[in-house]
């Protein structure tokens, strides 16, 4: 079985340490390296640069000494698609989350948790059974029904999804949704998974857009 | 009244152009050549000209002279050469009013020629600048004449003004008529004319005279005036009669005296106004035109003529400087209140002008352009719309409003004040505001304040009440002293204290608004995050302080959410809720259920909010912590104005000899201060049960 490798990107040493030590415990296969700031996450992503692309697991803080982790989010997603992105932040700050799931993130952890519970999520995530908070689950529709009224969606949900999401808005947890809905847990985790995806690219193709958009409006005048 | 006037001036105007029309024409454009002695007409030389056909025949062959040509009867030396030019003149109507008249002429190379033409009434396009300029001279001075009187018509001085506004009138309109006609007008009309041209010329003086001795201070009884107007009459009967020995000591010479008289009247004026810095600013504005007008007028026409020389240019032309004098009392009604005048009265004036240029306007295209009716009167409106009322606009911005400002720059210098850093910055800024708005000589402190805006000392001083870190402020001798406050300033000044008081209390407002955040922030810190963490440091054991930082960090979390400031609805507060509880109580193993009732789109207020949640995470934190219960029960429920969370566990209950916890005397503190309440029921089936009632309003 070949090893995996993990990156853990946060400034503080304590926490650092902590949470590559929740990493190692659930998953003993992985190679887990710490970075402390963003430079030293660009580096350590180019030294994995390699032709089996091996990285799977990110835990990525967002507020870091050089930077926001969102961008490096950003690369990873771009660089490294298979590889799973995780935001570990203190706050469960709605609009900072929000903006990693955008980025491409496929779930946020706290670090206020219990590392019982944090190794849960963690597991979860990896899995396929990301978190939705109730207020992230709102934005996401949000987004979407704005898109579509602007008529200009790159990606549109699913009814299936948009039940999911209503659901998940409410408060329910995935089991509820599963009864509510009449579909199994599972099911459920793929239609989040599905839902952080399409927010992801219908974010990035919307940025495109409006590069290019402003690119024209440039060229013009 | 006015319209009156404007009625009157119309029908002068027709009257006075019928009379131009109806002189015969011959359509030749005839000036006398000083070179080869001879009339011209373009370059044809007429010497004589004779009736031919008809009943009389044909007449004798009448040689034409310079003096048939003169503009100004007066200019001849005497009576003789006057009645000689007025007789000749009715001979030569008589003859151009043949069925055809035989001009004699010379061509430019010296062969002469008869050459036959009949005589026409005049068009209005073969009447002359001159005429029309005069015209425009009588109407002008009239109407301005009329309008001060109409709206000050108990005092002599604008009396005066009206008087030698008629008199402009009858003296313009009157030379109007004969100075202009093409080769002759019949005697007896000239004769008439020329009297009454006389007649008003001179009154015009004598009201010069009387306005500069009554106004702006009277320094004679009005009753006496009768003795002027007397000597006036007099001297009026000995010329028109030409009992006076030649026309330059009938009309020339009185003329002058009258000239002399306003002079020395303007200079007492003078004196009488030293104390009087308004009287004078009249007197300076009023006197100067009247000299500049009257002035010049006498300069160039009548002294050369006393001096035996003709005028250096048209007398028509000439008129031109009496207009100066009824301009002049308009701009100074408009800067110095001249009679008392104000603002007002420049609205009905140019009403009354916009009036006349309509009927003017819609005249002249009906009778040249031989339009449809209808159609003209459209093109008028059209005209007036698109150029008279912009220039009326731009002339009422000139000289009345003088608001320097555009309304977007004023709206950011009162925002400029009322944000500026410290008191003294924006009473600073305030003062500018007002210079540059009103450019007073004088801005002072006044005591007592007031409490609104007011118009002192007859508009020369604006009081204005404290504003903006600003002392009660009086504002004197506005625009560097050349002007006077009016209602339009007034209400200026109203209407910017007015937004200056708004803008300060929404900034006050907001002021005090984030000073109640700050104070909620600091409770909120002290209070939750504070408190936790002391019991967290009296507090045994690894784990128990684990999970008191956590709960310490979810309070810092929803303080650090209520900054930001999320409106929040119950709705979503019960969705945050649920999941919350069961992130929590799965975490710890316990089974939990949800039930929620009435949970509309209800918005719930900050203090409740935070109330809520941090009631709800205190009673989840001691069902995990202290019940050992297997299920937890969260119901979140609204009826009318009160929001009741329930948490119930199926846990130890409440044991004997219980002391209330930091967390739930928090929670109780918490919902008095609101007016809420905390209930704690022991469940039957064992276990415990909390409800918390909070009050949405």
């Amino acid at each position: 079985m070949e090893s995996k490798d993990c990156l853990v990107v946060e400034d503080h040493p304590d926490v650092r340490a902590w949470l590559c030590a929740c990493v190692s415990s659930m998953f003993p296969t992985y190679r887990v390296q710490g970075c402390a700031s963003l430079a030293e996450a660009y580096l350590a992503l180019q030294r994995l640069q390699d032709p089996e692309g091996l990285l799977s697991l990110v835990l990525v803080d967002l507020g870091l000494p050089d930077g926001s982790g969102i961008d490096f989010i950003r690369q990873i997603s771009a660089q490294c698609p298979d590889a799973t992105c995780v935001v570990v932040t203190v706050y469960e700050d709605d609009a900072h989350v929000y903006e990693s799931l955008a980025a491409g993130a496929q779930g946020y952890l706290l670090k206020s948790e219990s590392r019982e519970v944090l190794e849960r999520s963690l597991a979860r995530i990896v899995a396929g059974e990301p978190p939705l908070s109730p207020s992230i689950a709102r934005r996401i529709m949000a987004y979407f029904r704005q898109s579509e009224a602007r008529n200009d969606r790159q990606v549109s949900l699913t009814p299936r999804e948009v039940e999911v999401l209503a659901c998940l808005g409410r408060g329910m947890r995935v089991r509820d949704v599963a009864q509510e809905l009449n579909i199994s847990s599972h099911t459920v985790g793929d239609h989040v998974k599905a839902l952080y995806r399409k927010l992801s690219i219908s974010t990035r193709a919307e940025a495109a857009l409006e590069a290019m958009r402003r690119g024209l409006i440039e060229r013009n005048s | 009244m006015m319209l009156g006037a404007v009625a009157a001036c119309v029908v002068a105007a027709t009257l006075t152009v019928w009379m131009a029309l109806s002189q015969p024409s011959i359509g030749m454009s005839l000036r006398w050549d000083h070179e080869r002695q001879t009339l011209l007409a373009a370059d044809l030389a007429v010497e004589s000209l004779a009736a031919k056909g008809g009943a009389t025949g044909q007449d004798q062959a009448f040689v034409l002279e310079p003096n048939d040509l003169i503009e100004e009867s007066d200019f001849l030396d005497s009576y003789e050469q006057v009645a000689r030019f007025t007789e000749r003149q009715t001979e030569i109507v008589r003859r151009l009013q043949a069925p055809a008249v035989q001009l004699r002429i010379t061509e430019g190379d010296g062969t002469e020629r008869n050459l036959l033409v009949s005589a026409h009434k005049r068009m209005l396009a073969d009447l002359p600048i001159e005429f029309w300029l005069q015209i425009f001279v009588a109407g002008a001075a009239f109407l301005i004449g009329m309008w001060v009187w109409t709206l000050r018509r108990g005092e002599w001085g604008a009396r005066m003004l009206a008087l030698a506004g008629v008199s402009i009138w009858l003296f313009a309109s009157a030379a109007a008529i004969y100075s202009t006609r093409e080769l002759a007008i019949p005697g007896w009309q000239h004769r008439v004319l020329s009297a009454l041209n006389h007649i008003g010329a001179l009154t015009f003086g004598a009201a010069m005279i009387s306005l500069f001795l009554l106004y702006p201070r009277q320094l004679i009884a009005p009753k006496r005036l009768v003795w002027l107007f007397a000597g006036v009459a007099v001297w009026l009967v000995l010329d028109i009669t030409r009992l006076a020995s030649d026309p330059a000591t009938g009309n020339a010479l009185p003329t002058m005296l009258e000239m002399g008289g306003i002079l020395v009247c303007i200079a007492c004026q003078w004196v009488a106004t030293r104390a009087d810095p308004r009287g004078r600013a009249a007197l300076r504005w009023l006197g100067l035109s009247v000299i500049l007008g009257a002035g010049t007028f006498v300069a160039t026409v009548i002294a050369p003529l006393l001096l035996g020389n003709l005028p250096p240019m048209p007398q028509g032309v000439a008129f031109l400087f009496f207009l100066l004098i009824h301009v002049g009392v308009a701009l100074g009604v408009a800067r110095y209140r001249l009679f008392e005048l104000d603002e007002w009265a420049f609205r009905l004036l140019y009403y009354t002008l916009a009036l006349l240029i309509i009927a003017g306007l819609d005249a002249a295209l009906v009778y040249l352009l031989h339009f449809e009716q209808v159609a003209s009167l459209g093109l008028a409106v059209v005209v007036v719309a698109f150029v008279w009322f912009p220039l009326r606009q731009k002339l009422w911005d000139r000289f009345v409003v003088r608001r320097r400002m555009t309304d977007e720059e004023m709206v950011r210098r009162v925002v400029g004040v009322t944000l500026a850093p410290d008191l003294n910055e924006r009473e600073q800024r305030w003062r500018e505001l007002l210079q540059r708005l009103f450019d007073p000589l004088v801005i002072a402190s006044v005591v007592p304040p007031v409490t609104g805006v007011e118009v002192r000392d007859d508009g020369m001083e604006l009081v204005l009440p404290p504003c903006s870190g600003s002392t009660a402020l009086s504002l004197r001798n506005p625009w560097g002293g050349r002007g006077l406050f009016g209602p339009t300033h007034l209400a200026l000044a109203q209407q910017i204290t007015a937004l200056v008081g708004t803008l300060e209390a929404s900034r006050d407002a907001y002021d005090r608004g984030v000073r109640e955040e700050r104070h909620r922030i600091a409770a909120d810190l002290h209070d939750d995050v504070g408190a936790r963490l002391l019991t967290t440091l009296h507090r045994d054991g690894l784990d128990a302080t684990r999970s008191m930082i956590r709960e310490a960090l979810a309070d810092v979390r929803a303080i650090a959410s209520g900054l930001l400031g999320d409106s929040r609805n119950l709705s979503s507060i019960a969705a945050d809720m649920r999941y919350e509880s069961a992130q929590r109580l799965e975490g710890a193993g316990i089974d939990f259920v949800w039930s929620a009732a009435g949970l509309d789109e209800v918005l719930v207020g900050q203090r409740v909010y935070r109330h809520l949640v941090s009631a709800h995470r205190e009673l989840l934190s001691n069902s995990i912590r202290h019940s050992g219960a297997k299920t937890v029960e969260v119901g979140l429920s609204r009826s009318g104005d009160t929001v009741e969370l329930t948490v119930r566990d199926d846990g130890k209950g409440l044991q004997e000899g219980y002391v209330a916890g930091h967390g739930l005397i928090n929670i109780q503190r918490r919902a008095l201060t609101v007016g809420g309440s905390v209930v704690l029921t022991p469940h039957p089936a064992g276990g415990l049960q909390v409800r918390v009632s909070l009050p949405l309003r």
